[in-house]
């Protein structure tokens, strides 16, 4: 298995899946084949951030914001931010660290969903149920 | 009434039209030409003429140029997209010349629009030789090909290679569909307008007239295909899984939708097919509606409980996101562009053969909550990637990567 979010250049993660696809190809006794219908394409990938004209400055605010949050923004702070901060933290951590020990707890329940096994959507809903769900009893 | 934006933002929700406007800052004072072959019909002109009106909204100085060729001109290019799509197809050479005037004479009018423009998109071979008539460009040079072109005629292909190689990029539909060529390659998948007929809201009266006078009983399950008769898109391996869904689900009905009956020997053959796999079934309704029964064709899928698209081949097959949009879950063919529509198991199933389809058809028919929602994640799952807006986000997307630099991120204000 490859965690995408564990390298910090994308060359670093291609190299290392050529390396494991080459490791497997050289185990192989047969010659490898695919249909024309079946092909792999390598496709790289531009992301355009969009200023979602929002901006909260108390972490109880991500109660409301976090529902209305687009897939897209999902993905930006939870996935993408994986691949540009420091320590590979998710957008919601590395701003709840910077209240010292105060989130500590939650960021621990973050850390805890693995955003790779549901869809975009249902990532917004567990996030918004971790935060409803913490800042409900902080109250 | 509003404008065309506000209308799709009704739609698509104001995040999606905000972010267009973002995009287009960067464009701002950039002359954009789109070149085609046609004003009216065809799925290009169709494209342009909702697409340019929503850029022109946006601020963007965009214009429609169309060149304009002989009967000999439109023979030839009838064969380049013939050749594209693996016909072998021999052009006599006298066409090719005749190709290669028609573009130089229209250059003759268009040439100083297009060397003063910013971005020039030629849609098609029909106009891709325009190139080599406008040296002084300033501007970037973008051949979008509509056309599947995964296993072209090979001779045709390296005669229109030639002119396709000095753009500055390509856009294809899909990855399987592009070739090899000396620039970067861009995809942008195609596209529903959710204001068209074909797909617009319909009043559940509406619906209910229509399939009714279709003979179609709307309190019985109805399971559906929308395509041209034709066997790559296997209809009679369709009634085979209706018969088998039928055994469990003796109420079930089965709608064929297609174009009226041609001269073309194949697609009346293939009918003839299907009629005898019917047998005379009452519950199986095979129809062949006139070219511009979108509306109808729309009522159809609305009152479907299920769509099928059980292609053996296709090329993007974007019927299936049409019914993904009335949010019916779509039992497709694992092929072509039906795999980037139908995510399986959430949005629908994939399936590669008749018992395949129909054991997804009676999971769904049996578990009528799953159908449901299996139905509105494939509705929002085309209103994120399916809708016009997301095609001119990727249009603008391109023009911004290509004037203002290629890092992996574009960063807007």
């Amino acid at each position: 298995m490859l965690d995408p979010t564990s390298f910090d250049r994308f060359e670093e993660m291609k190299q290392e899946l050529l390396d494991i696809i080459e490791e497997r190809l050289d185990e192989s006794e047969h010659i490898l084949w695919a249909s024309t219908d079946q092909q792999f394409y390598f496709i790289t990938s531009q992301i355009v951030v969009f200023s979602a004209r929002k901006t909260i400055v108390k972490p109880a605010e991500l109660v409301s914001v976090v529902p209305e949050m687009t897939s897209s923004s999902i993905f930006y702070h939870f996935i993408d931010a994986r691949t540009r901060t420091f320590g590979h933290l998710d957008d919601f951590r590395a701003w709840l660290y910077g209240f010292e020990d105060k989130y500590r707890d939650l960021c621990d329940i973050l850390s805890n969903v693995d955003p790779f096994f549901s869809t975009l959507p249902e990532l917004r809903q567990q996030l918004s149920n971790i935060f409803k769900d913490y800042f409900g009893k902080e109250r | 009434m509003g404008s065309a934006l506000d209308k799709y933002s009704e739609i698509c929700g104001p995040d999606v039209i905000d972010q267009l406007r973002q995009l287009v800052a960067p464009l701002k004072g950039a002359k954009v030409i789109h070149v085609n072959s046609t004003r009216k019909g065809g799925g290009v002109a169709e494209i342009l003429a909702k697409l340019v009106p929503l850029k022109k909204e946006l601020g963007i100085d965009v214009s429609w140029e169309v060149i304009e060729g002989d009967a000999d001109f439109f023979k030839c290019t009838k064969g380049f997209h013939n050749a594209l799509q693996g016909n072998k197809v021999e052009i006599p050479r006298s066409l090719l010349t005749n190709y290669e005037e028609t573009n130089r004479r229209n250059s003759e009018d268009l040439r100083s629009k297009l060397e003063d423009a910013d971005i020039v998109f030629i849609h098609d071979p029909q106009p891709a030789s325009l190139l080599d008539y406008c040296p002084d460009r300033k501007g970037k040079w973008i051949w979008r090909c509509h056309i599947d072109a995964s296993r072209p005629y090979r001779p045709v292909w390296k005669y229109l290679r030639n002119f396709v190689s000095g753009y500055d990029a390509s856009i294809f539909s899909l990855a399987a569909f592009a070739q090899p060529l000396p620039h970067v390659e861009y995809l942008i998948a195609p596209s529903i307008d959710p204001l068209s007929e074909k797909n617009i809201e319909l009043d559940p009266s509406e619906i209910e007239s229509v399939v009714s006078g279709l003979g179609v009983d709307l309190e019985r399950p109805i399971m559906t295909q929308v395509s041209r008769f034709d066997i790559f898109k296997d209809p009679v391996g369709v009634i085979r899984a209706y018969r088998l869904t039928k055994k469990f689900i003796p109420t079930l009905q089965l709608i064929l939708a297609g174009g009226e009956a041609t001269d073309d020997p194949e697609a009346l053959s293939v009918l003839d097919d299907v009629r005898t796999a019917a047998n005379d079934d009452p519950d199986i309704h095979i129809m062949l509606l006139p070219a511009d029964a979108h509306r109808s064709i729309n009522a159809i899928q609305r009152a479907s409980d299920i769509v099928l698209q059980k292609s053996l081949k296709e090329g993007f097959g974007l019927t299936v996101t049409e019914a993904m949009w009335k949010g019916k879950p779509v039992i497709g063919g694992d092929t072509g562009g039906i795999r980037i529509q139908v995510v399986n198991h959430q949005t629908g199933f994939l399936s590669n053969t008749p018992e395949g389809a129909a054991l997804r058809a009676r999971y769904l028919l049996f578990h009528r909550d799953l159908l449901q929602e299996m139905g509105e994640k494939a509705r929002n799952f085309v209103r994120e990637n399916f809708l016009l807006t997301r095609h001119l986000r990727e249009y603008l997307t391109l023009m911004v990567s290509l004037l203002h630099g290629r890092g992996d991120r574009i960063e807007l204000e």
